[in-house]
Order: C-alpha cells, then sequence, then structure tokens
C-alpha cells in the first residue's frame, strides 16, 4: 500500500470549508457562526488564486486519484458555491445548533470537491459526502415529520450514489482504467452504453429529472427555516456541473429538460406550501439548464453554467425571504399568510427583487436564462422553444407574482412579526445586490464561463421588448383571473405527486403483502400444521382409544368381560388414554393389533385366552 | 381572520395599500403599463428590425414577428396553465390530486 500525494496545487480548494466545519463542530455560540463567515471567505479567495489547468493526484492502494483538476467550469462552481455558502453562511448566523452548522460547512465542501473532481473516484467520494451532509439541514428542525422526510431524501441520494458507483464499475470492467475519467460520455449512452445510462440516472436523481424529483420538494418543505437556503445552492448545481462534463449534447436531456420546465408550473399554482411553490419553481428551472446541456453548443452549455449560477443567487434569495417568513412567523402556508409587508418592509423589497431576478431585464436571470432561450431556437427546436417560453411565463406567474403577493400582500392575516434578524436582511441584501450586480453587467459572469458565452448580447432592443412583454401579460394574467375571481384560492391541502407511489401505493402494497402472504400463512397453518397434523396426531392418539373401545363393546354384551356401567367404561378410556400418552403410541396401537388378530382367531375356536383381559386392563 | 388581528387592528393607522382606491390606481397604472409595452412593440416592429428568434424557412417566423406575439403568447399560456391547474385539483367535482393535509399521515 502506498500513500503519497502530489500537491501542485497547495491544498484541496475545499480545505478551507473543511475546516471550517471541523471548526464549527468544536466550537460553540458565536465562535462556531463566524466560522461560517470566515471559511467561505478565506476559500473563496484561494479558488481566486488556482491557475486553470493545475491538478492534483493522489496515490491510494495502487490507484492514482485525481483529486482536483482546476479547469473554467470548477472554478466557476467553484466561485459559486464560495459565495453561495457566504451568503447561507451569514443568513444561517444566529443558529445555534452545532451540527446544523458544521454539517452546512461540510456540505458545501462536498459540492466544491465535485466541482473540482478529476476523476471518477474522487467524484464518487464526494458525491456520497454531498448525500450525508445535506441531510442535516433537514433533520435539524427535530420533528418526526422532518426525521421522516430526511429518510425519504437519504434514499434517493443514497441510490444515486450507488448507480453512480455501478456506473463506474460496469464501465471499468468494460474499458479498464480508461473509464475513470470525466471524458464526456454522450457517445456512449447515445450507443447504449450501460454504465452511461446509470451515471445518468444518479446524476438525474440529484437534478431532480422528472419523477425522480420528489425527494426535492418532500424534503426542502420540511427543512429548518435556514436549510433550503443551503440545499438549494449545492446540490442540484453538483448535477448539473456534472452534467454539463459527462453529457454535454445528448439529446435525451432536451427532451427531459422540456418535461422538467413544463410539469411543475401546474403543481406549483394550487400549492399551498409556498416553499414547496419555490421547489417546483427551481425544478422548472432545472429544466431549462438541462434542455441548454441537452442542445450542446458552447453557448448553450455556457448558458446552462451561467444560469446555474444566477439561479443560486435568486432561488436563494427567494428561500431566505421565506425562511425569513417561517422563522418569524412559525408559519408557510399561503392560506394562512398575507399582509406581512407592515412589519416586514425589507423582507418583502428583497423577496421582490428575487422575483423579478427570474427573468426581468437588468436583473440576473435575464442575462442567463434567454441565452437558453436563443439557443432552442438557433438550433430548431420549435416545440422545446414554445415549452420554455411558457415556462418562463409560467414560473414568473406563480414564483414572481404569487409567492410576495400571498405572503405579503393578499388579505390580511392579522399577522404582525418583526422584521427578520439582521443578520438574515444582510444576507438577503447581499444577493439584492449580486441579482442587480449581474444582471447590469453581465459580462462579469460571461467572462468566467467556459468559453465566454462568445457572440451572446442580452440587451437587444427585440429581445428586451419580447421579454417585458411576456412577463407583464403573464402578470396580467394573474391580475385579470384574481379580480374575476377565477384564481385557485390558497386552500390548506396537500396535493398527490409522484412520491404517492412510495408513501401510499408502497405502504398499500405492504399491508397487501402483509395481509395477503401472512393471512395465507396463518390459513396454511390452521389448515395443515393445526387440521391435519393435529387430526392425524390426535387420531393415533385418541382414535386407538375409540377403536378399542368399539371393539370392547361386544365383549361387554356377550358378557364376556364384566360392565362396570358407564363410570367404568369412562374410567377405561382414561386409563387407555393415560397409557397411550405416556407410552409409544404407534408400538401401542401395533401390539394391541396383534392382539385383537390373535383374539378374534382364537374365538373361532370358542375359547378366549384370559391374557386378553389382564392386557387390556393394564 | 383570527380573533387575534381583530384584536390588535383598530390601533394601526390604514396603510396607504389597504384602500381599495389605492389598490385600484395600481392596477390602472398597470395596464397602462401594458399597453404601452404593446405601443413599444409595435412601433419597434414597423420603423425598425425586429430580430426574429426563428429563420424565415420555420413555419412559426411569420407569427413570432408579429407584433404583441409574445405578449398574447404569455398571457394565454398563463390562463391555460391555471385552468389545467384547477382541473388537477378537480376533475368535474371530484378530488383529482389535492388531498387533505394530514393525507400522508394517515
Amino acid at each position: 500500500m502506498t500513500l503519497a500525494s502530489t500537491l501542485e496545487i497547495g491544498t484541496h480548494p475545499a480545505t478551507a470549508l473543511l475546516i471550517g466545519g471541523l471548526a464549527a463542530a468544536v466550537l460553540r455560540g458565536r465562535y462556531a457562526s463566524c466560522a461560517l463567515v470566515l471559511a467561505p471567505l478565506f476559500g473563496l479567495g484561494y479558488v481566486a488564486n488556482l491557475e486553470v489547468g493545475a491538478a492534483s493526484t493522489l496515490h491510494l492502494f495502487g490507484y492514482e486519484i485525481l483529486g482536483v483538476v482546476v479547469d473554467q467550469q470548477a472554478k466557476l462552481f467553484g466561485y459559486l458555491f464560495h459565495i453561495a455558502a457566504l451568503i447561507a453562511g451569514v443568513y444561517s448566523f444566529h443558529l445555534r445548533d452545532p451540527w446544523q452548522v458544521s454539517m452546512s460547512l461540510l456540505y458545501a465542501a462536498t459540492a466544491v470537491g465535485v466541482a473540482f473532481a478529476g476523476d471518477m473516484l474522487s467524484l464518487f467520494l464526494w458525491w456520497e459526502g454531498l448525500a450525508i451532509t445535506s441531510v442535516f439541514q433537514i433533520w435539524g428542525k427535530r420533528t418526526k415529520q422532518a426525521e421522516e422526510a430526511g429518510f425519504r431524501y437519504l434514499f434517493f441520494h443514497v441510490s444515486s450514489g450507488l448507480l453512480l458507483l455501478a456506473g463506474i464499475l460496469v464501465r471499468y470492467h468494460g474499458e479498464g482504467p480508461e473509464a475513470l475519467s470525466l471524458a464526456p460520455l454522450t457517445n456512449a449512452l447515445e450507443a447504449g452504453d450501460t454504465g452511461a445510462l446509470l451515471i445518468l440516472l444518479a446524476i438525474g436523481i440529484k437534478a431532480a429529472f422528472p419523477g425522480l424529483h420528489v425527494w426535492l420538494k418532500d424534503g426542502y418543505a420540511e427543512a429548518t427555516h435556514t436549510g433550503p437556503v443551503w440545499l438549494c445552492a449545492f446540490t442540484t448545481k453538483c448535477a448539473v456541473c456534472m452534467l454539463a462534463r459527462l453529457f454535454p449534447g445528448a439529446e435525451v436531456l432536451i427532451t427531459i429538460g422540456g418535461v422538467m420546465a413544463i410539469f411543475p408550473v401546474f403543481y406549483a399554482v394550487i400549492e399551498n406550501d409556498l416553499r414547496r411553490v419555490l421547489c417546483y419553481g427551481k425544478i422548472n428551472q432545472i429544466g431549462f439548464m438541462v434542455v441548454g446541456i441537452g442542445i450542446g453548443t458552447d453557448l448553450a452549455i455556457d448558458g446552462a453554467i451561467a444560469h446555474a449560477f444566477s439561479h443560486v443567487i435568486y432561488k436563494g434569495l427567494l428561500f431566505m425571504s421565506m425562511g425569513a417568513v417561517l422563522f418569524r412567523t412559525g408559519e408557510i402556508r399561503g392560506s394562512h399568510l398575507g399582509g406581512l409587508y407592515k412589519t416586514m418592509p425589507w423582507t418583502t423589497g428583497f423577496c421582490i427583487v428575487g422575483a423579478v431576478s427570474m427573468s426581468f431585464p437588468l436583473f440576473c436571470g435575464f442575462v442567463s436564462k434567454s441565452i437558453i432561450i436563443t439557443e432552442a431556437a438557433r438550433d430548431g427546436h420549435l416545440l422545446i422553444w414554445m415549452c420554455l417560453l411558457f415556462a418562463s411565463a409560467g414560473v414568473f406567474h406563480y414564483a414572481g407574482i404569487k409567492i410576495p403577493f400571498v405572503a405579503f400582500f393578499a388579505n390580511d392575516s392579522g399577522l404582525r412579526p418583526k422584521e427578520a434578524p439582521m443578520n438574515m436582511l444582510i444576507a438577503m441584501g447581499i444577493s439584492s445586490f449580486l441579482c442587480i450586480f449581474l444582471g447590469c453587467n453581465p459580462q462579469w459572469l460571461y467572462d468566467l464561463l467556459p468559453n465566454g458565452a462568445a457572440g451572446y448580447h442580452p440587451y437587444d432592443a427585440t429581445h428586451v421588448i419580447t421579454q417585458i412583454e411576456i412577463l407583464l401579460f403573464s402578470a396580467l394574467a394573474f391580475t385579470l383571473l384574481n379580480l374575476w375571481g377565477k384564481y385557485p384560492p390558497e386552500l390548506p391541502s396537500v396535493n398527490l405527486d409522484a412520491d404517492w407511489i412510495y408513501r401510499k401505493a408502497g405502504r398499500g402494497f405492504l399491508s397487501f403483502g402483509e395481509g395477503f402472504w401472512n393471512g395465507l400463512n396463518k390459513q396454511a397453518h390452521t389448515f395443515f400444521v393445526e387440521g391435519i397434523t393435529g387430526g392425524v396426531c390426535s387420531f393415533l392418539k385418541r382414535g386407538q382409544v375409540h377403536v378399542m373401545q368399539t371393539l370392547y363393546q361386544p365383549f361387554v354384551k356377550i358378557g364376556l368381560i364384566e360392565e362396570n356401567g358407564s363410570k367404568g367404561r369412562d374410567l377405561l378410556g382414561s386409563d387407555l388414554l393415560w397409557v397411550y400418552t405416556q407410552l409409544d403410541g404407534p408400538l401401542y396401537s401395533a401390539c394391541f393389533s396383534s392382539l385383537v388378530f390373535y383374539c378374534s382367531c382364537s374365538s373361532k375356536h370358542g375359547n378366549l385366552p384370559c391374557p386378553l383381559r389382564s392386557q387390556v386392563l393394564v | 381572520m383570527n380573533a387575534h388581528s381583530k384584536t390588535r387592528k383598530p390601533k394601526e393607522d390604514p396603510r396607504w395599500l389597504d384602500q381599495p382606491e389605492n389598490v385600484r390606481k395600481i392596477i390602472r397604472w398597470f395596464y397602462g403599463l401594458c399597453g404601452l409595452v404593446i405601443l413599444v412593440d409595435v412601433a419597434f416592429s414597423m420603423g425598425w428590425h425586429k430580430h426574429a428568434a426563428f429563420s424565415e424557412e420555420v413555419g412559426i417566423h411569420a407569427i413570432e414577428t408579429l407584433p404583441a406575439f409574445y405578449g398574447l403568447y404569455g398571457f394565454l399560456a398563463c390562463v391555460g396553465m391555471v385552468y389545467i391547474s384547477k382541473l388537477m385539483r378537480n376533475w368535474k367535482g371530484k378530488k383529482l390530486l389535492m388531498r387533505e393535509e394530514d393525507y400522508w399521515d394517515k
């Protein structure tokens, strides 16, 4: 065994966050919270100094693990994850739960590890870390629902890790060490390679592909008030990062992304839990990124990565504002909120910034999402283009208008909570600033992209006008439907989704299985074990007594044996039974049968041997 | 509205947004803004060259370059979305996807 490493780049980019996480586990109170802010700052400075092209290898058990490879994409995600951790760290500064605080930093560290992973083995290790560290954002709530939701969340993410491992092993078996590189697998996937398909599924779970998405709306909605701010930044973005690395231009992703962009909008309109509405919005936005990666042109992939960047910022901002509402009111159901703008004006303002950042010009979503929509059209995907346009209008409709309207305006709920704590306001302020800054200076973002978004200009007059038009008319639809009373009201309810399969049908299947198989088992036991076998046993035990009694009767009648009345007969019977139970029944039956045979033979000669009576009465 | 709010409410000064006429004012401004954007779109389509997302060979090119296409599409998409969502809740009076809050715990 050799354990050696070549550290061309000093230490791993995730080191600052890892040390911060360990420090936060040991420290208490404000000192632990300071780690939440300092660790991402140090890490950010370190990532900024990394040179593109540097690599670091680790020799372990005779394998060479490419622990870190720095390229432009890894660096961008490195920046993104550190900025997200910094903002979420400021937002969580008031937390005094060592588990949540330390695990959140370790979670961010594993995400950085995924972004910089140089081969499949290091990717797998960080990928598993991502699953385990993130679940504490859900369990941190310490309720039974949160505990159960955490286990359901883990089920998905551990499955994702196992699928990834299976994919790696299948490919390693077929192709040898070559299969461990992070080179694109698009050709292998389209040639029907099982390993590539398993890896796509593994990433698909984390990217919330349709049908595999339920962990997202289930887990995030049960998490702590700070949880979704962390969760929304890392897991799905790691998946987008790996999709862009491994499956650029995979045609199937265009369809998957189109479905992801469309179906959540319908759910979001009737969802009552406002954080769950944001979750559906999140799936919809990841759909845009998946489409971009599926189109596979340099510009489309740039668009997907840029959108991942701005999405973390503005979706984080929306989750922060909803987290503040939950923290202050203890309530996140749309049917129980309203009128909060009166006492939470800053939170209201930041929420509105987050909402318009989705696609309005001068905000960050506009400069990234539009690249994907434009590339879908330029590549000739008419149906997908219409889907994306629809999704774009839809997401603004429910996440951009419905969320601020229902939470902060609408019908006065009578709740008069205090304004969010200062650390939350600062975090939301930083996010809002970034939303507007990136929207007004898209070149800052474009310069970080792998291909620099070459040749794309978001602020083209046609584009600005058409985009404003589609958004305003989406808002107009909301206004008119509300005024006409046609808008579905916020009702205390839950909606069935794919989780019905395992939360209800699965449970039903289990209880059916339990009822049917255990019932069958019980019936079989009653029939065979207790019925037939028991009958045979009892026949062997008691039957002989009755047979003998029957045979004995004629002897009594003809006076060969003295009759002692019914009492005597019973006595005889019970005596015999006792003998049978004490002695070996079958052996005794054999003796008895031979005796009967002997007696019947003898009786033909007119005399009955004396021993019979004494034998019977033993 | 719960009892708690009824006891607290009279103490507050009514806000600007609490008055229905102010809400109506905002909505009127909003309609005006929508009209203005359509006007700008029409003027822009007639006076300048509008970039189309699709080339002329694609069937949608002619429709897409029409003024107000995006506005109409956005409006109809959202109305359609809301109606389909309502159907997902209730299909002819039958509950389709909506369940009571404690459904999962039962």
